[in-house]
């Protein structure tokens, strides 16, 4: 908890203050050098209190006759009230199973450990120097949101048990809005029906008395409307200046990497200080399985031996391993052999499951007075599909009554009578994934698996008909899991069978991203990433790779095209961001246009034959597996030589553009710049990075960096006394590109290696 | 067809509705009279981005208390009206920068204890002609008052047949209406 502050003046326990004051503000009288007394109004009580700050900076609060340290003051009940938010935390949970779903540091060796202990080690760790993002990633149905929820409801336990003094907060990003961190965050202290105010929270984060739960992180880099989300958390992360901590999940790498990037950028023109640390959720092993099974049985006083005739039912989708080691296949697939003695575990698992719930609910839900269907299975997979349909075209994950009405209305006119009709809308929400809040009256999908699911099959009944795809692809970002479910509906309706319908495929992706607009860039990624599992999908049963296929006007969003040949293929329009290339291998192909970002490459195995890629103009780093884990290279002359390396045709007279520094030195600028890709600033203290702040050459060089304005120094109390921190102005790989003469970088970062030449460090 | 209205928020709200639920009202009602009006000028529109303009952000980037309580009402709003799929959002950044969140759109005099608004018609009005020239919808300028009048004309040369001025009172009432008309803007009056 932090005690102190390395406030000069009192401005920023005076703007505190004010986060919790009703409008009219604060008045503050200063009573001594280092104290002051302030009047405001809370929720129309007139308030005071006088604080003072000791030499060693602890600020002390004295109100009503009680001293208080600053932080307890602002917890109490006159203030945050933060037992009682506590309290509405810890209502009762539903009685479902929990297993301990297991995480791991993927940025350590450590062995993998219960989720939940693993970020509460994490955030009870001490205070960090500088904003900490904790970003836990997960795919759909890996059990990311019930481990939070957990965390949350466990970490209330313990606040209300006097074990700690930080609370978390949860906040759904994905749910009845998309992409608005301000909205989510307002409306789940809404729900929470606590008087804490969305002001007040980037407060109460800043003094590390509360933990924003942030699930659903990756949607706040989409685009809502006509904002960019991301805006709405740089608002919020630039409102805690350095201090506090977050969590934060992300389905996917990509997305963590995406933010990584993003605040990269922002944070260069120093609007916020952040570092990261990654907790990645592993798959269920045999072990949770088994737990799982255990506990079902004892929950529904099954006899003990049934809990194995389950198992080998279950391990009858031997098809689907993987899936079933995501907590929600899992479950969901025990829950449906335990009632279904006939299901078979031929079929794609997934698809085996809705189609069960569909026959159920259809056969003994949805029934007229008679006790007869009042729709055909299809008529209720084309309402649940025009369901998901709208909620994505309407950027929400919930549907009001409005909406729900219209749709059925619209879908089943023709079919039965207003009603039989109205019937239907009222048992909508008892089927098996869909789900009513109470609260807000809406509809929605249990859980998002399966709303992806059914979106899925939209989006590949768009491609299929050629209908303008530029709509839906534009909505927010694409989870993985979609992307392979569109491949695999495509691959079951016979379009992918051959090159024609591969290239039909594509080019109708490519005609999406062509328009420029607001939302393009999140069209081409989106597009991206499906074309990348159609060219893996397609790919996987041809030896001889693709042939002859034009591909353009996307963006592959991280991701992988392992396994993928491609020959005499043309590229044009394309950017390849962080994409796994390890066993791509691009063979005579054409690039017109293309730009590598940092992709993972493998000398023995990549192949970047593309005639007319600029090298070492349009690629921006390369990435490379290390015993470690995954590396970024910047050095210019080492990219090339990989690029190289891997087959692609690189100007032999490059070498005239090679600065003459040191390999030392060039290896000390990485060591730096690899410290820049998780946090900035970095301090300059760091034990971690011993390797660059211990480097003889490194005084010199932090000079340079300084004199040229490539960083900063920022100074800054942790906790105790100030450190000095640098901070990086501009990116990694624009302060390493400058270490080609060829390079267009900015005038600043040209001139820092013009000295670093010449001083010959 | 998408469209896009751009709401000058606060000329639809009286000085003494200050409750949540005025905030509610006002905000009900103008996506009622604009949904209405879209659906009624643009039948081929499908969907409508609703941006509603006010002082939203102090000078800290903090959210005034109307942008706090709009943050947590907004989505529950969102949803289909008047045949239209209608998204209302506080607009704290111009379309052309969105991640430029615009701060001091209000801000507290301290001598009178009030609270003022900037920049708004000014954001309004660029959103405005950036709108027209860039992108393929039907933009609608919502403001009762004379001060975007300008902005609805010039964002109607750029696109005249996307643009359109709505605003409470009657066509032809204000000063200035017979050269609009004349000009070929299209002035439309809103319903409640």
């Amino acid at each position: 908890m932090r005690a102190t502050y390395d406030y000069t003046d009192l401005d920023r326990i005076e703007s505190d203050l004010a986060s919790f004051a009703d409008p009219g503000g604060v008045v503050v009288v200063p009573s001594g050098l280092r104290a002051f007394h302030a009047e405001w109004k809370m929720r129309g009580e007139p308030r005071e209190a006088t604080f003072t700050v000791s030499p060693d900076r602890t600020v002390t609060a004295s109100a009503g006759g009680t001293k208080q340290q600053y932080t307890a003051f602002l917890a109490d009940t006159r203030m945050a009230d933060l037992k009682h938010v506590a309290r509405m935390i810890r209502q009762p949970q539903g009685d479902g199973i929990f297993v301990a779903t297991k995480a791991r540091r993927p940025d350590r060796n450590d062995a993998p450990e219960a989720a939940t202990r693993l970020l509460a080690r994490l955030m009870e760790a001490p205070e960090p120097d500088v904003t900490e993002v904790i970003m836990v990633t997960g795919d759909a149905g890996a059990g990311k949101t019930h481990v939070l929820r957990e965390l949350v409801w466990q970490q209330a336990d313990r606040y209300l048990h006097g074990k700690t003094d930080k609370l978390l907060l949860y906040v759904n990003a994905q749910g009845r809005a998309l992409a608005r961190l301000n909205e989510a965050l307002a409306t789940e202290l809404q729900d929470l029906r606590v008087s804490l105010t969305y002001h007040s929270v980037a407060t109460l984060v800043r003094v590390g008395l509360l933990i924003p739960v942030i699930d659903g992180f990756d949607e706040l880099l989409g685009v809502s409307g006509y904002d960019d989300a991301f805006s709405s958390l740089t608002t919020f992360l630039e409102q805690l200046d350095g201090y506090g901590r977050l969590i934060a999940s992300a389905r996917s790498v990509y997305y963590e990497e995406e933010f990584l990037r993003r605040a990269a950028k922002s944070s260069a023109t120093g609007q916020y200080l952040w570092s990261h640390v990654p907790a990645e959720i592993m798959p269920w092993d045999e072990g949770d399985q088994s737990d799982y099974l255990t506990e079902f049985t004892t929950q529904r006083a099954l006899p003990a031996e049934r809990s194995n005739e389950l198992r080998q039912a279950v391990q009858t989708f031997k098809n689907d391993r993987d899936l079933l080691k995501k907590p929600l296949f899992f479950a969901r697939t025990v829950d449906l052999v335990s009632t279904e003695s006939e299901l078979s575990g031929d079929g794609d698992l997934l698809e085996v499951l809705i189609r069960s719930y569909l026959t159920r609910e259809q056969k003994e839900k949805l029934l007229d007075r008679q006790q007869r269907p009042l729709l055909s299975e299809d008529q209720l997979d084309l309402l649940v599909r025009e369901l998901a349909e709208d909620m994505w075209n309407q950027e929400t994950r919930e549907l009001d009554g409005n909406s729900v009405r219209d749709v059925a209305d619209y879908i089943l006119e023709d079919r039965v009578d207003e009603s039989e009709r109205q019937i239907i809308v009222e048992r909508m929400p008892t089927l098996a994934f869909l789900t009513h809040s109470e609260k807000h009256g809406t509809l929605g999908f249990e859980h998002e698996v399966f709303f992806f699911y059914f979106l899925a099959g939209i989006i590949a009944e768009q491609l299929v008909s050629s209908a303008d795809a530029r709509a839906v692809l534009s909505r927010s970002a694409l989870p993985n899991f979609v992307a392979d479910r569109i491949a695999s509906e495509l691959v079951r309706r016979g379009k992918l069978e051959s090159s024609d319908d591969l290239q039909v495929l594509l080019d109708r992706l490519a005609t999406a991203g062509r328009e420029r607009w607001h939302r393009s860039v999140q069209v081409q990624e989106n597009a991206g990433l499906i074309a990348s599992v159609l060219l893996r999908t397609f790919a996987s049963n041809r030896k001889t790779g693709i042939v002859g296929i034009r591909i353009s006007t996307v963006t592959f969003p991280g991701g992988y095209l392992s396994g993928v040949t491609l020959r005499n293929c043309t590229l044009e329009n394309v950017t390849v961001r962080r994409t796994n290339l390890e066993s791509t291998r691009f063979i005579a192909c054409h690039a017109k246009n293309v730009a590598l970002e940092t992709p993972l490459l493998d000398v023995k195995t990549t192949r970047l034959e593309l005639n007319g890629l600029q090298v070492p103009g349009n690629v921006f780093g390369v990435s490379k597996r290390t015993r470690k884990g995954t590396e970024n290279i910047y050095d210019p002359d080492k990219v090339i030589r990989l690029v190289a390396d891997c087959g692609a045709t690189v100007d032999l007279n490059i070498e005239k553009d090679r600065r003459n520094v040191s390999s030392d030195t060039m290896a000390l600028m990485e060591r730096l710049m690899h410290a820049y890709d998780r946090a900035n600033p970095v301090c300059d203290g760091d034990d971690h990075l011993s390797d660059v702040f211990r480097d003889y050459r490194w005084r010199k060089l932090r000079k340079l960096l300084i004199e040229h304005g490539i960083v900063k120094i920022d100074r800054k109390s942790a906790s105790g006394s100030p450190k000095e921190f640098l901070r990086r102005l501009f990116l990694p790989e624009q302060i390493m590109s400058g270490a080609s003469r060829a390079s267009d970088a900015p005038p600043q970062i040209v001139h820092f290696w013009d000295d670093l030449e010449s001083a010959s460090i | 067809m998408q469209g896009l209205a751009l709401v000058d928020w606060y000329n639809f709200r009286q000085r003494d509705q200050n409750s949540k639920t005025d905030l509610e009202l006002v905000t009900l009602t103008v996506m009622d009279m604009v949904s209405r009006a879209f659906a009624t000028l643009f039948p081929d529109a499908r969907e409508l981005d609703l941006r509603l303009y006010g002082g939203w952000l102090n000078e800290q980037g903090r959210p005034s208390r109307h942008a706090s309580w709009l943050h947590g009402l907004l989505p529950s709003l969102r949803g289909r009206r008047n045949g239209l799929i209608v998204r209302p959002a506080l607009a704290t950044s111009m379309i052309q920068f969105p991640s430029v969140p615009l701060r001091g759109t209000v801000r507290h005099r301290k001598r009178t204890d009030t609270y003022e608004q900037k920049m708004v018609d000014g954001m309004l009005a660029c959103d405005a002609l950036y709108a027209a020239t860039h992108s393929r919808t039907r933009v609608g300028i919502v403001a009762d008052d004379d001060d975007l009048l300008p902005s609805a004309l010039s964002s109607h040369v750029r696109h005249p047949q996307a643009v359109v001025w709505m605003r409470r009172r009657r066509v032809g009432s204000g000063l200035n209406d017979a050269a609009l008309l004349s000009e070929g803007l299209v002035i439309h009056q809103l319903e409640i």
